[in-house]
């Protein structure tokens, strides 16, 4: 609607955003009704305010967490029972799709607060943690972030050097977590910590349920970087930090089985995240190369080396959608491999990564600015190739089942 | 109190509009629709004065094709209780043929609140909230931009050229919505989800025959290239000259 909100360029027929042309395929009229009003509120409250968050260099403002709240987004895979909007996991991805193709660090603060903060309670929780917990973070109101990552522990996440011993019936947590997206708003931090060193590998550590506000826990926001510059990425201290027993998640040392589990289907959504960045760089470009008249007045359009480059961004985000509207299901249905989840991540951020960057070249010299929108998805695209499990080190996953 | 909203299925603003073969029609192919972005103050009006009493239904109400269903279903999501779409299949252009069939509809399925968009953002044509309250018998008070509930009667603003004007309307009445009366909400997906259980319903539309006619349609003249006259103070009179004798626009 541009009366309320501001107008979208216009377009030919034929130049409307070519992901919702997949994606009206891939899934059904409610899915794709509800991709719509993401994609709607996106255009109308997020892109015509990113590029002065941007300059000001904000993390996403109040008002639109707030807004993006009202819309239930916080919600979308909790199940009505609990206060949510009772979606699936296709539908966490079509936020994704929908609010990345503008800004991957507005999609990954409710992603990343429902993939990585709701879902490690709602598959793990006792009833009274989820009773406790899940009406709240399903409007928006508390939010988790996901304790796993540490200063001196990234990919090697199974031994984690942040401690907790237990005395009597709770524990004292020590040491440091960074890298925690969402930290600034955060009420919880879930914390990965070990609990049994001399377990073997996988079973050395527990999670526990701690508020940021517990005496002892200290937050500061990771200052200087330049990718996924709207989203908060704090680093969390624990120092002498009492927590309970009952706020354990899962069971006592399977810490590791909690966030390798809830990390398949935060992979789904990076994986969206990726191709929502490949969505807009392949609209950029093409709408680009047919108004970018050079040599006889003629568009760029018409080189086919510039084809070239577009023609494999299309193909990329067809085989991408087609493959996540797949993992989705099977991750719903229970049936998605570990390395299944990898590999989707692995090749949507790797090809949209190098897409993109192609895309920026056809575009020349105006693709270094940043109103042309270009260079905010190739910088955020690295944190698709190495957040939730680098791709080099996911490839030591997925190489397990090919060798003897 | 019963509350009905009139919404218009209208090409999306961000499609390029191609002149059909025939010269008065637009091409449609490839064209994607929505709801006419003031039809969805209306809409959110009728949600908040629902939602203020505490009791009532919300229905939608279109003159359109089938495929006027899809804008439909967005109204349920957004929280109507009831969408209606009096079907047809032709282009019309005529508010008084619209306004007879929905005061058709409206005779048979009273409503003591009718609320529209101030216009349609295709056809832009203005006319249908004057033309249904007259013939209705209803009061009416067009392009408010707030909009109040009492004991039955409405206080409504309305912006006038340099000021303010504050009416006051009993219901049963027409009330047609501008930009600023309220901000419409977005569907979500439990809304979405819910929308499909509740009643859309589909009946031939009563349409009188068309007094007006769209004889030729076409688009505006290309926009001509800019040209700098000068810079600095010393251009301004070649502007001014330029601005009355070939722009004739002072
Ligand atoms: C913006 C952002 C947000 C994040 N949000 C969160 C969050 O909310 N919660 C959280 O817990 N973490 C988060 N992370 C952390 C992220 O998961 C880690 O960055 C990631 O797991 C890699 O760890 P590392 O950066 O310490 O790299 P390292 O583990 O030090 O690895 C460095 C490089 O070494 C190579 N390498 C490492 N191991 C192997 C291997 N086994 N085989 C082959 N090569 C290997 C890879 O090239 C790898 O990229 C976030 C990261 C970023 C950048």
């Amino acid at each position: 609607m541009s009366i309320a909100g501001p107008v979208r360029a216009t377009l030919p027929c034929n130049m409307a955003r070519r992901i919702d042309t997949y994606l009206e395929s891939l899934i059904d009229e409610d899915k794709f009704a509800f991709y719509e009003a993401v994609r709607d509120f996106g255009d109308a409250e997020i892109a015509p305010h990113l590029l002065g968050w941007e300059r000001e260099h904000q993390l996403v403002p109040d008002s639109c967490i707030r807004a993006m709240g009202d819309l239930g987004l916080f919600g979308l895979p909790i199940a009505e029972e609990h206060g949510g909007q009772g979606g699936d996991h296709t539908d966490l991805c079509l936020m994704g799709l929908a609010l990345g193709y503008h800004s991957q660090s507005v999609a990954i603060t409710p992603g990343a607060a429902i993939s990585l903060g709701a879902k490690p309670v709602q598959l793990f929780g006792t009833d009274e943690q989820k009773k406790a917990h899940l009406p709240a973070l399903a409007n928006g109101e508390r939010m988790f972030v996901f304790g796993l990552s540490e200063p001196g522990r990234g990919s090697d996440a199974a031994n984690p050097q942040v401690t907790a011993i237990r005395q009597g019936d709770k524990w004292v947590i020590n040491g440091e977590k960074c890298w925690s997206t969402n930290a600034r708003w955060a009420s919880h931090v879930v914390v990965h910590a070990l609990t049994a060193p001399d377990a073997p590998n996988g079973k050395r550590s527990t999670c526990f349920i701690v508020p940021m506000d517990a005496p002892g826990v200290f937050y500061q926001e990771m200052q200087g970087k330049k990718v996924w510059e709207q989203s908060s990425t704090g680093s969390i201290m624990f120092e002498n930090v009492e927590v309970a027993h009952d706020q354990i998640l899962g069971a006592e040392n399977g810490g590791f089985k909690v966030m390798v589990t809830t990390l398949n289907g935060g992979r789904l959504f990076i994986a969206a995240l990726a191709l929502s960045s490949l969505a807009f760089a392949l609209d950029k470009c093409r709408i680009y190369a047919e108004e970018r008249i050079q040599f006889d007045e003629k568009p760029i359009g018409r080189f086919q080396r510039v084809q070239d480059v577009i023609v494999d961004m299309d193909i990329a985000l067809e085989r991408g959608l087609t493959w996540l509207a797949h993992s989705c299901k099977l991750f719903e249905a229970g049936k998605l491999s570990r390395e299944s989840a990898a590999k989707l991540k692995v090749d949507c951020s790797r090809s949209a990564s190098d897409l993109v960057s192609l895309g920026m070249e056809i575009c020349g010299g105006v693709a270094c600015f940043d109103e042309f929108g270009l260079i905010r998805h190739h910088n955020d695209l690295f944190v698709t190739r190495v957040g939730e499990g680098s791709n080099f080190a996911l490839k030591d996953l997925i190489v397990r089942p090919l060798r003897k | 109190m019963d509350i009905v909203v009139c919404i218009k299925r209208v090409p999306a603003t961000d499609t390029a509009i191609k002149i059909a073969a025939d010269g008065k029609s637009i091409e449609t192919n490839g064209v994607s629709f929505e709801m006419n972005a003031y039809d969805e103050f209306a809409l959110e009006q009728a949600l908040l004065i629902k939602e203020q009493l505490g009791e009532g239904t919300v229905t939608a109400l279109t003159i359109g094709p089938s495929l006027a269903q899809k804008v439909m279903r967005d109204a349920l999501a957004r929280g109507a209780d009831k969408a209606v779409v009096l079907t047809t299949d032709e282009w019309i252009y005529d508010g008084a043929q619209v306004a007879q069939a929905l005061a058709t509809y409206l005779q048979a399925n009273p409503a003591q609140i009718v609320l529209c968009g101030k216009q349609a953002v295709d056809s832009d044509n203005n006319q249908l909230a004057g033309n249904l309250a007259a013939r209705l018998g209803f009061g009416c008070v067009t392009e408010v931009t707030k909009l109040e509930l009492a004991d039955g009667t409405f206080t409504a603003e309305r912006d006038i050229e340099g000021a303010r004007e504050v009416v006051t309307c009993k219901t049963p009445a027409v009330i047609s919505c501008n930009k600023g009366l309220n901000q419409p909400r977005y569907a979500n997906l439990k809304g979405i989800m819910k929308a499909k259980k509740k009643p859309l319903e589909e009946a031939a539309a009563d349409l009188p025959a068309a007094a007006m006619e769209i004889v030729s349609l076409e688009l505006p003249p290309a926009r001509a290239d800019g040209r700098i006259i000068g810079e600095g103070v010393d251009a301004v009179p070649a502007l001014i000259e330029a601005l009355r004798n070939e722009a004739k626009a002072i």
